[in-house]
C-alpha cells in the first residue's frame, strides 16, 4: 500500500474545505489506498512508519507536548508494539496556564509533567471516527474510555466538533488532522484535561 | 519534512468524510431509507428496537456542498423485545446520510461549491445488522438495506475525482443497524480460521483465529489484585536525607503551591489517609512538622531516564507475554512500578528507557468488560482480523485483545498478539 506523501500542515477545525481535500485525497487520492471494502465499509489508512513524537515534531503548534514526551521519557511508548491514543493539547493549551505552568513546561516538574500527559493517553489505537461512531451509537450521546491516568474520560459531539471532558471538569476539544505513526495515534486537542491552579 | 499520513480530526464533516464517502464527489446523493429490524415477540411496549433502516438514495443536483440526505435514519420500533428472533419489521427512516455504505457516518456535506468540477453522482448501498436493545426478552437481531442513489451535476470543489461515484451512508442514529461492522477497519486477511469456543454456560462463541495469536478463554490474563503496584516505602527518600538535613525539607509543611503538587494529580481517587505532598520527584508523606514518614517514587521525578533503580524498590514480574510484547528484554532487564515498565541496565540497574503504561484493568474472562471501553480500540495492525460485529465486540487493553459479547459485554476471550 503506498503511503500518501503530503499532508496538511496547521489544520484547524472548521476549515472545511481543506479537511474534506484531505480526507478525499486519503481515502482515494493514491490510487491505491482502498476507500471501503466489499460491505461498503470504511477501511483505514495505513499508519506512517514514524512513531506519533516524530509526526507532532513536524506538526505545527505541537511543540510543547512533543518536548513534553521527549522530556519525561515517555515517547518511548511509541516506538514498541503497544498501541497508545494521545489526546495531544496544542501550545496554546499549554500557554494558557500561564507564567505559573512554566515549571511544568519548562522541565522543572517532569514527574508532574508525566502525570499530566498519562492523564491525556488512551489504551490502543483509536481514530476519531471510532469515537464519533461510538457516540453515535451510545444512547446517552456520550462515551467514556479510561485514561492511562485511571480517569474516566467524556467524550461527546458538540456542534461539529468532539469534546473531552475529564471528572474535574478540564474539557478538551479536537482540532486538527489525527496523526497515526507506528502502532499508535495523536489527536491535537484544544485544551488540557487537567485543571491546574499555578 | 517527513512524510506523514494523516487522518482527519476535528469536525464531524471531516470524519463523515473519511468514515463512508471517502470517494464521494461533490455532492449528491440524497438518502432515503430502507430497512427492516427484528420485531416480532412479545416485549414490553416500551421496548425499543436499536437500528433498522438504512438509507436509500433519490438523486438529487447536489450542488454547493452535497446533500443531507433524506430521512430519518432513527427509525424506532417499539413494541418488539424479542428473543433474538430475527427480525421483520419494516423500519423505515431516511438517514441524513446519504447512500449507503451501511457505516454509521453522517451525511456527506459535500464541498464547497465553486462552480468548479464535473458531475458527480452518489450511489451507496449498505448493508446493516440491528441488535434490539430494550426491556424485552432478549435482544432482536435485525437486518437492514440501504441502497443510495444520488445523481445531478455536482459543482464541488473536488474536481480531480470527478466522476467517481460517491458514496453515502446511513445515518448513525440508526443505533446499530448501521453495518455489520460498525468501525473503520481493514480488509479481511485471508488466513483466519474462525474457531469455535465454548464459553460460561456452555455457551459457544467463535474467535478469530490464526499464527500470529493465541486465545486464552480461563481467568485472567494478569491478576492485579495480587500486585503491589504502588508499594509505599518508609522513610526518607534516597539522597533527600542528606539534601535536606535530615529530612526535614523546609515549608513542605506549607499548604501545597500548585495543583501539581498534591497526590490528586498523579493518582486518580489517591486516598491513603496521609498528608502527602509532591517533592523533588517523590510524593511524601508528612509527620510532625516537616517530617516525612514515606515516600512514593514518581514516573519521570525519581523514577526518570538515566536514574539508577534502587535495589530497595522491589519490581514484579510481569508475564512471559508481557516480556515479548513489549520489548522487555528479561527478568533483569526491565522493572515494574506503579503501572509502567521501565527497561533498565541489566549490569548498572540505570533507568534506559520507559517501555510502556499499563492500564492495569481488571479483566477477566467470564466477567464483565470493566467501565471505560466503550469504544472501539484495536490496533491498526489487528483491525483486519478483530472488527466490531453483531456477534463480538473487541477492545484493546495492555497488549491483549479482548472478544466481548455484544449484548453483556461479558469477556469470551483475551487475544495474545504475538507479531
Amino acid at each position: 500500500m503506498t503511503q500518501i506523501s503530503h499532508r496538511v500542515s496547521g489544520l484547524r477545525a472548521g476549515t472545511l474545505t481543506l479537511i474534506g481535500a484531505c480526507g478525499l485525497a486519503l481515502a482515494g487520492c493514491s490510487g491505491e489506498t482502498p476507500a471501503s471494502d466489499e460491505t461498503g465499509a470504511a477501511v483505514l489508512a495505513e499508519p506512517a512508519s514514524d512513531p506519533v513524537p516524530e509526526l507532532l515534531d513536524d506538526t505545527d503548534g505541537m511543540e510543547t507536548v512533543d518536548d513534553a514526551l521527549e522530556d519525561t521519557g515517555l515517547a518511548g511508548i511509541f516506538e514498541g508494539n503497544a498501541s497508545y491514543t494521545l489526546l495531544a493539547p496544542d501550545d496554546a493549551s499549554f500557554a494558557a496556564l500561564g507564567d505559573g505552568g512554566k515549571a511544568l513546561t519548562d522541565g522543572e516538574d517532569e514527574a508532574a509533567m508525566a502525570a499530566l500527559l498519562k492523564q491525556h493517553l488512551l489504551p490502543g489505537y483509536l481514530m476519531p471516527r471510532d469515537i464519533e461512531s461510538a457516540i453515535e451509537r451510545s444512547d446517552e450521546d456520550s462515551v467514556t474510555i479510561t485514561s492511562l491516568a485511571g480517569e474516566d474520560l467524556t467524550f461527546r459531539r458538540n456542534g461539529d466538533a468532539i469534546t473531552v471532558t475529564a471528572p474535574d471538569g478540564a474539557e478538551a476539544t479536537f482540532k486538527g488532522e489525527a496523526l497515526a505513526g507506528g502502532a499508535s495515534v495523536a489527536i491535537p486537542v484544544s485544551g488540557l484535561l487537567r485543571k491546574a491552579e499555578s | 519534512m517527513r512524510q506523514a499520513q494523516t487522518i482527519l480530526a476535528g469536525t464531524v464533516a471531516g470524519l463523515a468524510l473519511v468514515a463512508g464517502a471517502a470517494l464521494a464527489q461533490p455532492g449528491n446523493g440524497n438518502g432515503n431509507g430502507k430497512g427492516n429490524g427484528g420485531g416480532n415477540g412479545g416485549g414490553p411496549p416500551a421496548a425499543q428496537e436499536r437500528g433498522n433502516g438504512g438509507g436509500n438514495g433519490g438523486g438529487g443536483p447536489g450542488n454547493n456542498g452535497g446533500n443531507k440526505g433524506a430521512g430519518p435514519a432513527k427509525a424506532q420500533n417499539r413494541g418488539g423485545g424479542p428473543d433474538r428472533s430475527a427480525g421483520n419489521g419494516q423500519g423505515n427512516g431516511g438517514g441524513k446520510g446519504p447512500g449507503g455504505g451501511g457505516q454509521h457516518a453522517r451525511a456527506d456535506k459535500g464541498p464547497q461549491g465553486n462552480g468548479r468540477g464535473g458531475p458527480g453522482n452518489g450511489n451507496g448501498g449498505g448493508n446493516g445488522n440491528a441488535i434490539a436493545k430494550g426491556p424485552g426478552n432478549g435482544p432482536a437481531r435485525g437486518n437492514g438495506n440501504g441502497n443510495g442513489g444520488g445523481g445531478g451535476g455536482g459543482n464541488g470543489k473536488a474536481p480531480p475525482m470527478a466522476g467517481a461515484p460517491g458514496n453515502g451512508n446511513s445515518d448513525a442514529r440508526l443505533r446499530g443497524n448501521a453495518h455489520p461492522s460498525n468501525v473503520a477497519h481493514r480488509p479481511e486477511r485471508g488466513d483466519i480460521r474462525r474457531v469455535n469456543y465454548s464459553g460460561p454456560g456452555g455457551r459457544d462463541f467463535i474467535v478469530p483465529t490464526n499464527d500470529r495469536v493465541r486465545v486464552l478463554t480461563r481467568d485472567r490474563t494478569i491478576d492485579w489484585g495480587r500486585i503491589d503496584r504502588r508499594r509505599v516505602y518508609d522513610g526518607c527518600p534516597p539522597g533527600l536525607a542528606k539534601k535536606y538535613n535530615g529530612c526535614t525539607p523546609p515549608g513542605l509543611d506549607r499548604g501545597p503551591r500548585r495543583s501539581w503538587s498534591r497526590p490528586d494529580w498523579y493518582w486518580s481517587g489517591f486516598n491513603r489517609g496521609g498528608n502527602y505532598r509532591y517533592l523533588d520527584g517523590y510524593m511524601v508523606r508528612m509527620g510532625s512538622g516537616s517530617s516525612i514518614l514515606d515516600y512514593i517514587p514518581l514516573l519521570a521525578g525519581a523514577l526518570a531516564i538515566g536514574n539508577v533503580w534502587p535495589g530497595s524498590y522491589d519490581s514484579v514480574a510481569m508475564p512471559d507475554y508481557y516480556n515479548s510484547y513489549y520489548g522487555l528484554g528479561g527478568g533483569n532487564s526491565y522493572r515494574y512500578y506503579d503501572d509502567t515498565l521501565y527497561r533498565v541496565n541489566p549490569g548498572s540497574s540505570r533507568i534506559d528507557s520507559i517501555a510502556g503504561l499499563l492500564m492495569g484493568s481488571d479483566i477477566a474472562v467470564g466477567q464483565p468488560m470493566p467501565r471505560g471501553y466503550d469504544v472501539y480500540n484495536v490496533p491498526y495492525g489487528y483491525r483486519d482480523q478483530y472488527y466490531d460485529t453483531p456477534d463480538a465486540l473487541y477492545r484493546y487493553s495492555d497488549g491483549y485483545i479482548y472478544q466481548l459479547d455484544p449484548t453483556s459485554r461479558m469477556v469470551q476471550a483475551a487475544i495474545e498478539l504475538l507479531v
